[in-house]
């Protein structure tokens, strides 16, 4: 046990910090650390008042950071990002120049003894200059691949995902019934509409009943967005007959719960359940069963999960998952069990379900742009990686 | 006696705990039916809760709003158009509700998430170092993942894919099953240490330092 210098109290015999009054705790032989230094400055009661700071805090912050090297002493000011990292919204206010009275931080500390164990921030390189360059790169090469279409492979591959779902929905008839839950918002919109619009045509051509719901709030709204884009794309195509309109569930609200009830009873979990009974021809006592085929777009790892572990494993009938591309590779050990059917994922296999039902869609029109972007992603990958191992810092 | 109500509240949790648990055992009807009303309720005690924390929201910015804070102006002037937005018939689907939608939150949303790369790509160039192991795999499995799903390569050299894909499947399956799993099995040891902990009366160690 080691007890506080300056409460008094008993603490464990590792801790840095005292529990009680958060002063730091002598421990003899322990070579200072820079979260020490910086813990040990701040007092335990919070500097800020109202969003701002006072005068003797900001130079106790201001001395902080300048004692720590990460502050440069000229004018106060340093990289914002690196400061926040380091002491969090004190330093924040500072370098964006908030604080009154506070040009030329006045506390000076003694700077602590060198230690191997410091850690030291990369020092700044022209950061803004950076990302605004990178920044001119991405919107250039996306401008760029937008007007031709060089890049745009004539046969794209084809995984076995791709081809399973294509089955799937090809062996349907015209007297089923597939639910499509559409789980993401407007922020991954772009990427999921892409896979979401050649599955949506896909059953229009095969003319079977399909029932909209979501798990978000902003699921109805999305999902009308990809029916009217997938209806106008088929329209222009002279690909789509007469298929019947979605009847929408809407948004059922509860995740876990919401499924549950979904699995027990799909009519009863909707909205307005009688409205869903009559426009679905799906009774009241009938279970998920009810349906021939589930298909899930989702931007969200914990709805997929939710559809893998509530729903699948109450049902037969295959769920397919349509995820973002970051969402895909945490929902893989559910397709390895099963669970989840088939899972398709991003702009690859939207780009290989358009060339399977033979429509060159908005995933065909963007390869160019997907390829240079993800060229110049590499491109500074690579300089990064190179910069890197030609630079100092080691750890 | 004072504990009473606590105990109370840890069988009922209990009982109900149990009830949806066998129903994923036992596909009987009076469980299907008990476990669905139990789930109604929890959805009702979600949204009360959602209402509250709102509530607390705006009662924190409607006094910084007294104060002039433009911030909070438009916080709590953009939540009250929201809400009664969201209230009226049709909500988001229809009318005002459709436009914002359409003008305001999808436009804005996407905006923001389209910025995601870009700082993505700044923060490699920034903070990337391949001397770190953790830098390093990173670096092999950013380059593996990009390579294998270029539109324009993925077509002339399938073998990316394949690699790709094999990456996902081996060691980023078998961690990320280790993780789910991992995290299953600590959450209910710790809901059972809890509840165990409420019966025997005995105080955890965070209990203890609280009181203290």
């Amino acid at each position: 046990m080691s007890v506080c210098p300056s409460c008094g109290k008993e603490n464990p015999p590792d801790a840095e910090f005292c529990q009680y009054c958060n002063q730091p705790l002598e421990t003899p032989g322990k070579p200072p650390r820079l979260l020490s230094q910086i813990q040990g400055l701040i007092p335990a009661e919070p500097v800020i008042t109202s969003g701002r700071l006072r005068d003797s805090d900001s130079q106790l912050a201001a001395g902080l950071a300048v004692s720590s090297g990460v502050v440069s002493e000229k004018g106060g000011r340093s990289e914002p990002e690196t400061a926040v990292a380091i002491t969090g919204a004190v330093v924040d206010d500072i370098t964006e120049g908030q604080v009154e009275g506070a040009e030329e931080p006045a506390f000076k500390p003694t700077p602590p003894p060198p230690s191997p164990t410091v850690v030291s921030a990369p020092a700044p390189t022209g950061g803004r200059n950076a990302l605004a360059i990178i920044a001119s790169i991405f919107i250039g090469v996306i401008l760029f691949g937008s007007i031709g279409n060089l890049l745009a492979p004539a046969t794209p591959s084809v995984s076995t995902s791709v081809k399973n779902a294509y089955t799937f929905i090809e062996i349907l008839s015209s007297s089923s019934r597939v639910l499509l839950a559409w789980d993401y918002d407007p922020a991954t919109q772009a990427e999921l509409e892409l896979l979401a619009q050649p599955i949506l045509q896909h059953l229009q051509q095969k003319q079977v009943n399909t029932v909209f719901m979501s798990l978000r709030p902003f699921g109805p709204s999305v999902a009308a967005d990809a029916y009217n884009l997938s209806s106008r794309l088929g329209a222009a195509n002279n690909m789509v007959v007469a298929s019947p309109n979605p009847v929408e569930f809407g948004f059922i609200p509860g995740e876990t719960a919401a499924l549950r009830s979904l699995t027990l009873s799909p009519v009863m979990a909707s909205n307005q359940p009688v409205l869903s009974a009559q426009a679905s021809g799906i009774r009241p006592t009938e279970t998920i069963d009810a349906f021939d085929l589930i298909i899930e777009f989702s931007s969200d790892f914990a709805s997929s999960q939710q559809w893998a572990e509530q729903v699948s494993v109450r049902t037969k009938k295959p769920l397919i998952v349509a995820a973002s591309g970051a969402v895909a590779p945490a929902l893989l050990p559910y397709e390895q069990t099963g669970q989840i059917r088939v899972l398709l994922s991003g702009y690859p296999d939207a780009l290989a379900y358009e060339s399977l039902i033979g429509q060159r869609g908005p995933a065909y029109q963007q390869a160019s742009a997907q390829t240079l972007a993800l060229l110049a992603f590499l491109g500074v990958l690579f300089f990064a990686a190179f910069r890197s191992l030609f630079s100092s810092s080691k750890h | 006696m004072n504990r009473l109500p606590t105990l109370t509240a840890v069988v009922l949790a209990f009982a109900s705990g149990i009830l949806v648990f066998g129903n994923y055992f036992w596909n009987s009807p009076l469980l299907g039916s008990t476990s669905q009303f139990l789930l109604k309720i929890v959805v009702l005690v979600s949204g009360v809760a959602l209402l509250m924390a709102a509530l607390n929201l705006a009662i924190r910015h409607v006094r910084r709003f007294r104060e002039r804070d433009v911030g909070s102006m438009l916080l709590v002037g953009g939540f009250v158009v929201a809400f009664l937005v969201g209230v009226a018939p049709g909500g988001f689907q229809t009318g005002v509700g459709r436009w914002m939608y359409h003008w305001l939150l999808a436009p804005g949303m996407a905006a923001v998430f389209a910025l995601v790369p870009i700082f993505l790509a700044y923060a490699l160039y920034r903070h990337l170092d391949l001397h770190d192991v953790g830098g390093f795999l990173f670096f092999v499995g950013m380059v593996v993942g990009i390579l294998g799903q270029m539109p324009a390569l993925a077509a002339q050299f399938p073998i990316l894919t394949n690699f790709r894909q094999f990456f996902l499947n081996a060691p980023g399956a078998a961690a990320f099953r280790g993780i789910v799993l991992g995290l299953a099995v600590g959450v209910v040891l710790a809901l059972l240490l809890k509840v165990f902990s409420i019966f025997t009366g005995r105080r955890s160690q965070t209990q203890v330092r609280e009181t203290d």
